[in-house]
């Protein structure tokens, strides 16, 4: 099936037989050759004549015939022999033993025509005629050797090509500047100050050092600088405490701060952030669950005012006054908005954001329990003309009423919509949405990921939309998709589309995925787990990186 | 007149040349840019690069990852670590940050 063209030495993974059959030695050409022979023997044995051919190398030549026939004759009797045992036996099986010489038997070269006494690790001859001495067949040892050797390395190669595309990396020889990164993130400790390197490159190595979790009470210091206007920490779990008021202390000109996973964060820190950083308009928090809501309280009393994007992720502090807070002090600044998996939220608590009438951003995602179709169709006929960007991601139980009474006929200016997870949505009201949706010029980011009850229709008529301004699209477990729908996006001309998802949609096959990458232009991604129907097979326009085939790593 | 020279001139704030391949140096975006003969750099005339900020030990450095990445251009699986002293690594991400490479 995947036989190499062009008769190439490198060979792949084999089965348990072939390797089995390779390793004794038994070879199909050798053995049909020694049958057809054997037939000749029995034809000519009857009449009792030897074979003798004309010629000078006559001798060899009968040599070798009369011990065939030698062979040949005692495997006969070994045939019958083992017939009356065997008689379930493979023909395959039979001919093999019956074709290969046993070890300890003379036979002659099939290459030098030298005498040698067979042995269990006599190889066989290339074409398959006859079996080789031990020193022509060492001849072909170290060809064998480099043989498994490539083999052994183009499955280190594609391994290492399918985790490279896992982690959505070129592979390529690695940059310079990502080595120093490298190098400098591990010796972190023992660097006492790391000069002017630029903030781009800062923040590099600060994910890099996050993600080798080595951001530690004792190598913060070294990104603290009292010029950073952005600070950004993925992982803070090992900051302890008092090392995130250093932030504070450290940097009270910052603008932009996002820390994820502080777990260690206490009400402390915010208190004093909100009397230290006085230029903060940006703050998004992650993971932050210690923090009381009596303590946002404060915190939004104190500077909510100057707020302009407010993140909160991963807490059950955060309450109905917390959320009063926010809107008594930034109706007049919050333009982006997100709280995700925040559970003490409820729906009657939701319906305060009716108050803060500059939101162009919102994130509700993962609160199954407060988003309802009522309350988000209030909010988006309040705000819904300026929204820009909407995520409402595991919100089960919306339903079509809301699509159809809340964002068809307010969300003209909506480019990113992210509504994974949302089984309540049918095709036909993801259909509707759609259908000459006039007031809208076209999404950006589509995100319909695990809609389960989507199908042809409404990415149909999502594509027939957006398809002049779609960048990243993700219909990842719509298993109801056909084909069909895969051929529309290739040939509606998504010239901006660059990252696409679809994942376990199982209609989606070799053939759909080299139209799509050869006619959409700008594809950089797809995003292909558990797509069975696609191969290695897939012709794949150079420049697009598929990460998830089953075939990257088998 | 000068046409594409195979080999090209990289001088260091301190005074040293190095003589590298012309296709070594166009791993690096910025010297590409500036050797680049549809422009009309002084460099690209003169086939030589002058780096004010970078010193001799750190662009022979530089020179040597050019090779590197030339040599394992296309087969980026298997190939030997690159080895970087970690005083270098600093200053020599400031470099090669300007260089692009």
């Amino acid at each position: 099936m995947s036989r190499n063209a062009g008769g190439s030495r490198v060979r792949g993974p084999n089965s348990a037989l072939t390797e089995f059959l390779r390793e004794r030695g038994i070879d199909a050409n050798a053995i049909r050759h020694r049958y057809e022979e054997t037939l000749q023997q029995q034809a000519s044995a009857s009449s009792d004549t030897v074979v003798t051919v004309s010629g000078s190398s006559a001798t060899s030549r009968s040599r070798s015939r009369e011990v065939e026939t030698t062979v040949a004759s005692s495997s006969r009797s070994r045939k019958r022999t083992k017939k009356k045992h065997e008689d379930s036996d493979d023909e395959g099986e039979v001919l093999a033993r019956m074709a290969r010489p046993r070890p300890g038997q003379i036979e002659f070269c099939a290459e030098c025509q030298c005498r040698f006494t067979v042995t269990a690790y006599s190889k066989a001859a290339r074409d398959g005629n006859g079996l080789l001495c031990h020193s022509c067949g060492s001849k072909y040892a170290q060809e064998e050797k480099q043989q498994k050797k490539t083999q052994i390395s183009s499955r280190k190669r594609k391994k290492s090509i399918a985790a490279a595309l896992l982690d959505k990396q070129e592979f390529a020889v690695p940059k310079l500047q990502d080595m120093c990164i490298k190098l400098i993130a591990r010796y972190i400790e023992d660097v006492e100050m790391l000069g002017d390197i630029g903030d781009f490159n800062m923040e590099k190595i600060a994910r890099i050092l996050s993600r080798n979790r080595s951001l530690k009470d004792n190598t913060l210091k070294l990104f603290l600088n009292p010029s950073i206007k952005r600070l950004h920490f993925w992982d803070c779990s090992n900051l302890c405490s008092d090392s995130l008021e250093l932030i504070g202390s450290y940097c009270p000109l910052v603008e932009s701060l996002t820390l994820s996973m502080c777990g260690q964060m206490t009400d402390k820190v915010i208190d004093y952030y909100s009397t230290n950083l006085r230029n903060l308009h940006s703050l998004t928090i992650n993971g932050g669950f210690l923090i009381t809501s009596g303590c946002w309280l404060r915190f939004f009393d104190a500077i909510g005012s100057q707020l302009n994007r407010f993140s909160l992720a991963n807490t059950l502090r955060f309450n109905r006054e917390s959320l009063e807070a926010i809107v008594r002090n930034c109706s007049g600044t919050l333009e982006e908005l997100s709280l995700s998996r925040v559970g003490s939220l409820k729906v009657e608590d939701i319906s305060l954001l009716l108050q803060l009438p500059r939101l162009t951003a919102l994130e509700l995602s993962y609160m199954r329990d407060a988003i309802t179709d009522d309350i988000m169709i209030d909010l988006l006929r309040t705000f819904g003309p300026q929204l820009v960007t909407l995520n409402l991601d595991d919100s089960g139980d919306l339903t079509d009423k809301f699509l159809l009474e809340g964002v068809r006929p307010h969300c003209g200016r909506l480019q990113n919509l992210s509504l994974a997870l949302c089984d309540g949505f049918t095709d036909i009201g993801v259909r509707d949405v759609f259908k000459d949706w006039e007031v809208n010029n076209g999404l950006i980011n589509a995100n319909f990921s695990r809609c389960v009850n989507v199908g042809d229709a409404g990415i149909q008529a999502l594509i027939d939309h957006s398809a002049k301004t779609l960048v990243v699209l993700n219909l990842n477990s719509i298993y109801k998709l056909t084909s069909a729908t895969f051929q529309l996006l290739a040939s509606s001309d998504c010239e901006f589309l660059s990252h696409l998802d679809f994942g376990f949609v199982h209609c989606v096959g070799d053939e759909e995925i080299e139209v799509l990458t050869e006619r959409c232009k700008s594809l950089q991604l797809i995003e292909a787990y558990g797509n069975i129907r696609i191969t290695e097979l897939a012709k794949i326009k150079r420049g697009v990186k598929v990460a998830g085939r089953q075939s990257d790593s088998l | 007149m000068n046409g594409d020279r195979e080999y090209v001139r990289l001088v260091s704030s301190d005074g040293f040349e190095y003589s590298i391949l012309r296709s070594a140096a166009a791993v690096s975006g910025t010297l590409r840019g500036m050797l680049s003969q549809s422009s009309n750099f002084v460099e690209a005339k003169q086939n030589r690069v002058v780096l004010p900020n970078i010193s001799g030990v750190l662009l022979e450095k530089v020179c040597e990852y050019l090779y590197y990445n030339l040599k394992h251009q296309n087969n980026p699986g298997n190939i030997p670590e690159f080895d970087v002293p970690p005083e270098m690594a600093l200053e020599l991400l400031v470099a090669s940050d300007f260089l692009d490479v």
